[in-house]
């Protein structure tokens, strides 16, 4: 029984899937409406779509929408999703997507936890290595 | 698969959110289409490498005057347009390359009074029509 529970717990906490409702995702759209236009947020076709789709219900660290770093968090997987061949994106937000942007490989924050550096010159993407 | 290595598509515009970026590095892959010209208010960038991609269209011109741009290295792609004036560029500029595009015009004289960039600039004339 005791099993039975810590494997829904652990299925709960680590799924793939987060949804949340619509309303909360409203909240999300609202916030991020300040980076990206509504119409590309609401373009399922668009990387913002899915930048933002990844926020509200895969991230790992299911941030908050009131968190000061949700804005930062979804530029960054907006960049990965512009320029990653699709693979490279699940792999990589795979990896590194339950630590926070600062620890994503390629990027690099000041004392400030603010984003400095962004490096992925010549970036050698790893499928080969992962899978 | 294994062939399928590097960056490919389009830089977001909403890359200029990242305001206290310094350090945009994303040289040697397969970026295509224009810098988005919001990049031009990363107020604290000083290096920025594009080299070696298959960007194009015009370069826009607030790039070369991003406020604290020391690097700027956009060579090897396939911009078009002309090479910037020398009223365009940050006159602390170190180092920049717009070598191997498809530029046109002459390079303003007057960037041979940029200390350290007016060699390196002399040198790559040749490389542009």
């Amino acid at each position: 029984m005791f099993l039975a529970f810590a494997i829904l717990t652990f299925w709960y906490t680590n799924g793939k899937s987060f949804s949340r409702s619509g309303e909360e995702s409203t909240l999300y759209e609202s916030r991020l409406s300040s980076i990206s236009s509504l119409e590309s947020l609401r373009d399922e076709s668009k990387p913002q779509n899915q930048a933002l789709d990844w926020i509200v219900n895969r991230d790992p660290l299911h941030l908050s929408f009131s968190n000061p770093s949700v804005q930062i968090r979804y530029v960054m997987t907006l960049f990965v999703m512009s320029t990653f061949p699709p693979l490279e994106t699940e792999n990589y937000l795979l990896m590194y997507g339950d630590m926070d942007v600062c620890d994503w490989t390629g990027v690099s924050c000041g004392s400030d936890g603010l984003i400095h550096e962004i490096s992925l010159g010549k970036y050698q993407l790893k499928s080969s290595n992962i899978l | 698969m294994l062939e399928n290595r590097g960056l490919a598509g389009k830089l977001p515009e909403e890359l200029s959110y990242l305001s206290s970026l310094k350090v945009l590095e994303l040289a040697q892959n397969k970026l295509t289409g224009q810098i988005p010209p919001e990049l031009g208010s990363l107020n604290n960038l000083e290096v920025l490498s594009l080299a070696d991609n298959f960007f194009d269209s015009t370069i826009p011109a607030n790039v070369f005057g991003l406020a604290s741009v020391e690097s700027l290295n956009l060579s090897n792609n396939k911009f078009t347009g002309q090479i910037p004036s020398f009223r365009s560029i940050n006159l602390n500029t170190k180092e920049l390359d717009v070598s191997s595009n498809l530029l046109t015009g002459n390079f303003p004289t007057a960037l041979n009074l940029f200390t350290n960039l007016g060699k390196e600039l002399t040198e790559r004339k040749q490389t542009l029509s």
